[in-house]
């Protein structure tokens, strides 16, 4: 038996319609349901955050409860799933029977993929509907709807986390990262400050950039796109993401070593002196572009020569009194841990 | 008065006896519609939000149940499972009634039920801070729940049988283990591996591997640490203070460019006094940010120009202020517990 999208399409029609002489529940649903007792819920002892359920609600779950308790998997249960779904698209136990009936009934999943294009609208941030999509696509096989299904998706809400949670798992199901390279760069087009396109990036990029050469190339999209964008968080922090981070004596674990990370290459400023000229002509041009400062700050503290740290701290100087007011207190901690880390280097 | 429309100036503190007003609403009798699928699949959790913000208020007396009540409900809705997915004796607690056809002490229920770990944990969390002892929890049950729902990469899933696994539900799964002083359902050292991870090239953490950082996901990787008491390896701690403090922007945010939003006044908040540098954020103007969601009835709204507030931001918002001693409203907390400081 194989559901057609029609029988779908309707019964979405008939529950979320108010519909004006009001048929019943029995009378709308397109299965015969007089052989089910339908089962009242527990109410617990207390009345505690209780729902003023409609009637029809009430019943579609007394029969939803029944059913279970039947253990039924059939076409009905199938279409009794579609509308506790509709009514609560969290309710994951609905989407377990319903991919348990498509599991033993075989039904169709190009329906389902309609399905769940019909129900998208205010459940963009279900999980269970992001999951479900996911398990038809692994079983078909196929993604060529995907894209335009995410691009949906982020046209509305260009940062909704499980639309690009999604398409990571797309990508590495089906191999598609110098395909989706290609199409971030439209993202980049329409809202560079869009962060998660940034950190798609960095997961796109992060096993293909092992060698200088290999960051050499890649710091020309970013300083091209920090260039015409020059107060954009992402592209900034995008940019440090790829280097050494100076760590301060506090944090250090052991003597003199901080706690490793696995894994992760990581490159020094000292061997890309294209990036500290780059971001001195940015100061110029903006003394007050705190990205600009703090990012100089830490190629600064970096270097850990006298002269160095010697600028860092006049230009945390800056951060503090003008650049970046609401950070005077990180900036404070900031300079007293460099004179706590190199005070005898300053002093020399 | 006619004119312009004039910006209502936030309120001077937390409206205590609105916002009770507004959490006994919420925990009433008959919520309507509109609101329902907000709240009926997680119930528990919006109950934990609840009673954690009357117990952050010091207002547990003013709760519109008697206490022995609301504890008694509680564990009517801790179910027990001889057999599910391969899983046997397994314990959890229920986010609703939905699928309970009967009173479950009279015996094995219907339809087996499956346990969501946030549900569990927050049950618990509840029945802790209403002073139960939980003597009436099905331990051995739930760390059988717990060890069956971690995976090899360490992660916990959050119900079993659901792929969806991440930061929120291995926290989810520790932070109950504390609760029960019972980790026997927990591999440490996969957790912690897990955990390190998450760590994104910012510092920060995301939800799972590579996903984006954010402040929630933080949260639940620093505090994760501090129960497996090994926050002292997390890796790249300046790095990850700087993006953390970074997400002040008068309020705080939960991801980089994108608008302050009431709640990460916890997540971040808390991720930095655990860290032990909380007064590293800008006090004022973040208490300022926070009141200014404060809802004209009570509760705390996502952002200042929402319409309603729910129950999330209104802890959450609370708890913040908690953490930056910016209310004489509002108590001590333990954050990496996520819940008011017990005497």
């Amino acid at each position: 038996v194989s559901t057609q999208s029609t029988w779908g399409k309707s019964i979405l029609f008939l529950f979320s319609q108010k519909m004006e002489d009001k048929p019943s529940f029995l009378q709308k649903f397109p299965f015969d349901l007089s052989d089910v007792t339908p089962l009242k819920q527990y109410e617990g002892t207390s009345t505690i955050m209780s729902f003023a359920y409609d009637p029809e609600y009430e019943t579609i779950l007394d029969y939803f409860r029944a059913l279970l308790v039947k253990g039924e998997v059939s076409a009905r249960v199938f279409e009794l799933s579609s509308i506790v779904i509709l009514r609560l698209c969290g309710n994951y136990n609905a989407w377990y029977i319903r991919k348990k009936c498509i599991e033993e009934l075989k039904l169709d999943l190009i329906s389902e993929l309609e399905f769940i294009e019909d129900i998208l609208p205010g459940n963009e941030k279900s999980y269970q509907l992001w999951e479900h999509r996911r398990y038809i696509i692994e079983k078909l096989g196929d993604y060529s709807k995907e894209f335009d299904f995410i691009a949906k998706v982020l046209t509305e809400d260009n940062k909704n986390y499980h639309a690009w949670s999604y398409r990571v798992w797309l990508v590495e199901a089906f191999n598609l990262r110098d395909e989706d390279l290609k199409r971030l760069e439209l993202y980049f087009e329409e809202d560079p400050k869009n962060n998660s396109a940034w950190n798609h990036r960095h997961f796109l990029r992060q096993n293909q950039i092992k060698t200088a050469e290999d960051l050499h190339d890649e710091l020309k999209f970013i300083l091209e796109s920090i260039k015409l964008v020059p107060n954009n968080e992402a592209s900034w922090n995008y940019l440090t993401g790829w280097f050494v981070f100076p760590e301060f004596n506090v944090f250090k674990v052991k003597k003199g070593q901080t706690a490793q990370q696995e894994g992760r290459k990581l490159f020094n400023y000292a061997d890309f002196p294209q990036v500290e000229k780059f971001i001195r002509a940015v100061v110029n041009e903006n003394p007050k572009n705190r990205y600009a400062l703090s990012t100089l700050v830490i190629i600064l503290v970096s270097a850990a020569t006298k002269e160095s740290l010697t600028e860092a701290l006049e230009l945390i100087g800056t951060l503090q009194t003008e650049a970046d007011l609401i950070r005077t207190n990180y900036w404070k901690w900031f300079s007293a841990n460099i004179e706590a880390d190199f005070g005898s280097l300053l002093k020399a | 008065m006619e004119g312009k429309e004039e910006k209502v100036p936030a309120a001077v503190d937390v409206s205590v006896k609105e916002t009770l007003a507004y959490l006994r609403f919420m925990l009433g009798d008959k919520l309507p519609e509109a609101i329902r699928p907000f709240l009926e699949s997680t119930k528990t959790m919006m109950i934990y939000f609840i009673v954690a913000a009357f117990e952050v208020l010091g207002a547990e007396d003013k709760l519109p149940i008697p206490k022995e009540n609301l504890i008694d409900a509680l564990y009517q809705l801790q179910g027990h499972v001889k057999r599910y997915l391969g899983e046997e004796n397994v314990s959890g607690f229920r986010a609703n009634y939905m699928l309970v056809t009967k009173d479950p002490a009279l015996g094995e229920d219907d339809i087996p039920e499956r346990f969501h770990l946030v549900n569990t944990f927050c049950a618990l969390s509840t029945l802790n801070m209403l002073g139960d002892d939980l003597s009436r929890v099905n331990k051995p049950g739930i760390v059988r729940l717990i060890a069956c729902h971690q995976q090899p990469d360490g992660s916990f899933c959050s119900v079993l049988g659901i792929k969806e696994k991440d930061l929120r539900f291995l926290y989810a799964a520790l932070s109950s283990s504390a609760l029960l002083k019972d980790w026997s359902g927990v591999d440490k050292e996969r957790a912690f591996n897990y955990i390190l991870s998450c760590q994104n090239y910012d510092g920060a953490f995301g939800l799972a591997p590579t996903l984006e950082s954010h402040g929630g996901a933080t949260y639940c990787a620093v505090a994760s640490l501090q129960l497996l008491g090994r926050l002292d390896e997390l890796p790249n701690k300046g790095r990850l203070i700087n993006w953390l403090t970074t997400r002040q922007v008068n309020g705080v945010n939960g991801r980089v460019n994108k608008v302050p939003d009431s709640c990460y006044s916890f997540w971040v908040g808390a991720a930095l006094r655990m860290l032990g540098v909380v007064d590293l954020l800008e006090a004022k103007e973040l208490r300022m940010f926070i009141l200014e969601c404060q809802g004209d009835k009570g509760g705390f709204k996502k952002y200042p120009f929402s319409r309603q507030p729910d129950p999330v931001h209104t802890l959450l918002s609370l708890f913040g202020l908690s953490l930056i001693g910016g209310s004489s409203a509002v108590r001590d907390i333990d954050e990496a517990m996520s819940q008011p400081k017990l005497n």
